[in-house]
């Protein structure tokens, strides 16, 4: 008994030992906050990984810190590795470390060395590059060159580049020489004198869309699927402590074709559908518009990390759709049962607002004639039954991925849904009572 | 080489129970003496069987032993370690050394094939109380796989008068009637080995004669019975056999009459005195005809004395000498009670004088009890 | 030398068969035990209130959740979704799973401060088939109550036509592995508490902790991501993140509810390696708090 006794206190006096304990050490961190709250954050050197890297549509830059021992890639697509030594620090705001660039921003020099699974090691040098696009179709001129590649098209671009400014200069002499005619021609005529009138102005030049960046030095990697090791060797055999990282290079899982549906009730506010398990339900009898788009999937983190080193919140066993261009112009088939019973093509639309106090719009196809550009393009679709609608390019085959569930929704009251919800209540209350008559009841005492 | 005294009285029940070879059955007519033959293995068998919850020792090397046929009364005052016991018999509760064998076989409880073979009644009436007492009875009927569930269940129910009330919620069941509910449960299956702790705790008059009915017939079928039980009268009327237990040592193991006649077979005499009178005892066990004084209340004695001639007389002269006025003086046969009550006393006396640590004295020292 | 070495390996290969032999009979015993245990315990459910009360709950909170859809669709017009009964299905599944765990464990709890654990102990039912029993009971509560989901959501789909597909069974048929997950746990949780309070008080407490670590995390790095407060490399805030993170990480491996929101999200896009992946870790962690469990009654006693 007194043991038992002398048991219990221990425990108590324990106990209180452990809750003072946490209090003290809860304290302490509190304390940390306080004086350190106004310092600048502290810049450290470091040698980090510096990358552009293709993301389906255009290149995304990003850098590895060393504390991270992955780096991500697409497969079979040019992506950029610069080794840099640069000063990074902690941003608590955002919780992530950021590189202070402009203060340090130097190429390390080296050979990089790449290792896949089955042992085969590659030696990569340092090249020029460029990455160019158009700004009128990025998606669709977007190119990486490199070496001597790389600097022959700069070399091109630079040359448009300047052509663009000898047209442009051409262009302003022009336009000056237009004005000066103007300034002639309404000068005589003060003075009663005849002058012929210049015809009109020079046609404006077509802006300059043409994109390019510098010739810059880095590794130009390509990979297929894999898992690789990379690190970076000094020019005197060394190799780069912090530089040894795991790649793994990534394929998308499906490619397909996502849609932008736009609801004629309420144009402005469209609905994605990415995922060819997408049913889309609307009214009965409402139209819709459909803007499809080639997309593919791919690992939400592997996908996450390649374009942000840093993202967080990110699961490996989730996909996400990254979409890339528009699709080219294709058929657009309805189908009930197995039946096609309409087609659509993309057309361009023209929403005019209703003049009056109903402050409603009627969305219209386009007509050049009288309006100078059309809102949207779009396949136009009607929901009467449900079917299925799917792309068929010219051949007249199916678009892979394209096709969606289509279905009106009917209007159900919603108390009914709440009754229908009571079935297992009505079930148990038949149980009970049946339990109920096999019973003897209990006698009352 | 040297002929040991025999020793008598309790030391002598203590002697045997300490003797791996004793045989000491009373037989008893109305039940089939054959099934108890010397040197059967035994249903039940202990062996230094400990218990030790941190420095409290409940049970402290027992040696237990069950033989076939027979109905063994298991006593013992409340905390004396038979619960601990049964418990560890029926593979509940893990020995901390020891051995248990269970219908001749070694039993920690986890084999199914033995647990099939016995039938267990607890001293609470632990039921589904939602149930009716039918499906009470049907869910152990499948559990024990028996062939015919109905007409066992029936058969059960109609000897316990439960039948009439089977669709009765076990809610509503008294709590005799729960414990005549336990014992048609722990009889379905028709197992070897009962085991009962406390089985007419509960029941009314009428009950316990049922019970004690239904548990010779199932006896005289051949079934073996533990009944672990404080209503001494009970075990009085059926148990062949009876094992004593106090702080988890087995004190005593013999017959009911055997044990009579082992605490001195002397004249048992009940005195009732008019006033308590402490010192008196002491004075009484120096005399030559007194073996034992037993305060069973402060004026109620039995005095155990030396067997021979009528000693009644020189008794009240004593009495009488010392002051003493004796309201009433009868001679009473030896019961359970008394033996129970002479043994666990003398034990109780003995472990408060002594140090705890030298309790081995027991075996050694108690003819002076 | 190889006589004797023969003689070594017959009598090892005869032991071998007579564990295995002996090994079978144990389980085909403890199957057919734990079978009538569940069997008892699933007819005493069904004759009490409480599963349709809660079964009915359930369908109440999945209808508001159709009927939001259809009220966003009413709004806007168009509503895109690829499985539109799996989140109602999912919340059906995690709130009969919860009620199932507390069920589960206040059954355990009670059969053994009423006694009724003890008098089935005495008879061929040890405790991995008595935790069995229970197991398979509420394995298939629920599964009765998946089935009146389906059956819900099939005819709710023919009221309003939104599509029921053949993978909601799937989401059923996953929910019932974390279910067992989760009443495995409860059972873990009942064996280690001594009285219906402590236990119940206790499986609360593991559940809000789960809550506290999924959800507390974001709301977290939200809040920090927003700037709120001054924030610094020292920034309780920051310990505390990291210690919701470490904890939300951790309890991805012990909550058989994330995994099977993992699980679903593999259903959703068709991934079968995954689903088997998610599936199989639910099973561990069953397997792992049912031993928990199996070991905690052995230990305590009835």
């Amino acid at each position: 008994m007194n043991h038992k006794l002398l048991n219990h206190k221990e425990t108590k006096t324990q106990s209180k030992m452990c809750l003072f304990f946490c209090l003290f050490v809860s304290l302490w961190l509190l304390s940390l906050s306080l004086p350190v709250s106004a310092q600048a954050p502290e810049r450290r050197e470091a040698f980090v990984w510096a990358t552009a890297v293709f993301a389906g549509v255009q290149y995304e830059s990003t850098f590895t810190p060393p504390d991270s021992d992955t780096l991500y890639l697409l497969a079979d697509a040019n992506h950029v590795l610069a080794p840099r030594s640069t000063l990074v620090y902690d941003w608590s705001i955002t919780n992530r470390l950021l590189a202070d660039w402009p203060a340090r921003n130097e190429l390390v020099d080296g050979t990089l060395v790449l290792h896949n699974s089955t042992g085969q090691k590659e030696r990569l040098e340092i090249t020029d590059y460029v990455i160019q696009f158009d700004g009128d179709a990025p998606a669709e001129t977007l190119a990486l060159h490199k070496g001597q590649e790389a600097l022959a098209q700069y070399a091109v671009f630079d040359q448009a580049r300047q052509a663009y400014a000898t047209a442009l200069h051409a262009q302003f002499q022009l336009e000056q020489d237009y004005q000066a005619a103007l300034t002639a021609a309404a000068q005589a005529a003060t003075k009663g004198e005849a002058l012929a009138i210049p015809d009109g102005p020079p046609p404006p030049l077509p802006a300059f869309t043409r994109y390019s960046t510098g010739v810059k030095r880095a590794f130009v990697l390509n990979l297929p699927v894999g898992e690789y090791t990379l690190w970076l060797e000094h020019p005197d055999g060394t190799e780069e402590p912090a530089s040894r990282k795991h790649l793994h290079v990534f394929a998308p899982r499906r490619y397909g074709v996502g849609f932008n549906v736009v609801p004629a009730s309420k144009w402005t506010v469209p609905e994605l559908s990415d995922d060819p398990r997408n049913a889309l339900y609307a009214q009965s009898g409402s139209t819709i518009y459909l803007q499809p788009f080639a997309e593919f999937e791919v690992n939400e983190l592997a996908y996450g990390r390649m374009i942000d080193a840093q993202a967080k919140g990110l699961q490996e066993d989730r996909f996400v759709w990254v979409h890339t261009t528009p699709y080219p112009d294709v058929t657009l088939q309805i189908i009930q049962g197995r039946q096609v019973v309409a087609g659509a093509a993309n057309q361009p639309y023209f929403v005019r607002q209703r003049p009056g106090a109903s402050l409603g719009y009627s969305i219209e196809e386009f007509d050049p004639a009288t309006e100078k550009s059309p809102n949207f393009y779009g396949y136009r679709v009607t929901l009467d039954e449900a079917a299925r609608i799917q792309l068929v390019n010219g051949d007249g085959q199916p678009v892979m991925g394209s096709q969606r569930d289509i279905r009106p929704i009917r209007t159900v009251d919603r108390w009914v849904v709440y009754a229908l919800s009571l079935l297992p209540l009505f079930i148990g209350g038949v149980v009970l009572l049946w339990r109920r008559r096999r019973v003897e009841p209990i006698p009352q005492q | 080489m040297f002929d040991t005294p025999k020793p008598s009285g309790i030391m002598s029940v203590i002697a045997e129970v300490e003797n791996e070879d004793r045989f000491y059955l009373d037989p008893f007519p109305s039940h089939p003496a054959l099934l108890m033959q010397p040197g059967a293995t035994p249903l039940i068998r202990t062996e230094q069987l400990c218990k030790r919850y941190g420095s409290f020792l409940a049970v402290d090397n027992l040696n237990l032993h069950v033989r076939p046929g027979e109905i063994y009364g298991f006593l013992g005052p409340n905390g004396a370690g038979k619960s601990t016991t049964l418990m560890m018999i029926l593979g509940i509760t893990r020995p901390t050394s020891g051995r248990v064998e269970v219908l001749g076989q070694p039993f920690d409880g986890t084999s199914f094939a033995l647990r099939q073979r016995l039938g267990v009644v607890a001293e609470d009436a632990w039921q589904y109380d939602e149930m009716t007492a039918y499906e009470y009875l049907a869910f152990f009927a499948r559990l024990y796989h028996v062939t015919k569930p109905g007409s066992v269940i029936q058969a059960r129910l109609e000897r316990l008068d439960l039948w009439e009330r089977r669709h009765l919620l076990v809610g509503g069941y008294s709590r005799g009637m729960r414990q005549k509910l336990n014992l048609c449960r722990a009889l379905l299956h028709d197992p070897e080995l009962l085991i009962l702790d406390e089985p007419v705790s509960g029941l009314d008059p009428n009950g316990i004669r049922q019970v004690r009915e239904l548990l010779v017939d199932e006896n005289r079928r051949g079934r073996t019975i533990l009944i672990s039980s404080h209503i001494l009268s009970e075990i009085e009327q059926t148990a062949h056999r009876v094992g004593i237990i106090d702080r988890g040592r087995l004190l005593a193991e013999d017959s009911v009459a055997g044990l009579a006649a082992r605490l001195g077979g002397g004249q048992r005499i009940e005195l009732e005195l008019s006033a308590p009178a402490s010192d008196l005892s002491h004075l009484l066990v120096a005399q030559p005809f007194v073996q034992q004084v037993v305060e069973q209340t402060p004026t109620r004695w039995l005095i155990v004395c030396t067997e021979g001639d009528d000693v009644r007389p020189e008794l009240a002269r004593f009495l009488v000498g010392q002051g003493t006025l004796v309201i009433g003086m009868r001679q009473v046969e030896s019961s359970l009670e008394d033996s129970f009550v002479t043994i666990t006393n003398a034990a109780v006396r003995a472990w408060t004088e002594r140090d705890w640590a030298e309790r081995d004295w027991v075996e050694r020292d108690w003819a002076g009890v | 030398m190889i006589g004797r070495n023969v003689i070594g390996w017959n009598v090892i290969g005869r032991g071998c068969r007579m564990a295995s032999a002996r090994f079978a009979l144990q389980l085909s015993d403890r199957l057919y035990a734990s079978w009538q245990v569940a069997r008892r315990a699933l007819i005493s459910t069904l004759y009490s209130p409480g599963i349709y009360v809660i079964s009915t709950l359930t369908l109440l909170a999945a209808s508001t959740l159709v009927l939001n859809n259809l009220a966003f669709l009413s709004e806007n017009g168009l509503l895109v979704l690829t499985r539109p009964f799996f989140l109602p299905a999912f919340v059906c599944g995690v709130i009969l799973s919860l009620y199932l765990s507390l069920h589960a464990t206040l059954q355990l709890v009670r059969e053994r401060e009423q006694g009724t654990l003890k008098v089935l102990l005495f008879g061929p039912v040890d405790g991995v088939s008595f935790l069995l029993g229970k197991l398979w009971s509420h394995s298939i509560l629920y599964g009765l109550a998946a089935v009146m989901v389906v059956l819900w959501a099939v005819v709710l789909g023919q009221m309003t036509n939104l599509l029921v597909q053949v993978d909601l069974i799937g989401v059923m048929g996953l929910g019932l592995l974390a279910n067992g997950g989760i009443v495995a746990l409860g059972l873990f949780v009942g064996a280690w508490g001594r009285t219906a309070r402590t236990s119940l008080i206790v499986l609360a407490l593991v559940l809000l902790l789960a809550l506290i670590a999924q959800f507390g995390d974001q709301a977290l790095v939200q809040m920090i991501n927003q700037g709120v407060g001054q924030a610094n490399r020292q920034d309780p805030v920051r310990f505390l993140r990291a210690a919701l993170d470490g904890l939300h990480g951790l309890i991805l491996w012990l909550s058989p509810l994330a995994q099977m929101s993992r699980g679903m999200d593999a259903l959703l896009v068709a991934d079968g390696a995954a689903l088997l992946w998610r599936a199989g870790a639910i099973i561990g962690q069953t397997a792992l708090y049912f031993f928990g469990a199996a070991w905690a009654l052995k230990r305590g006693g009835p």
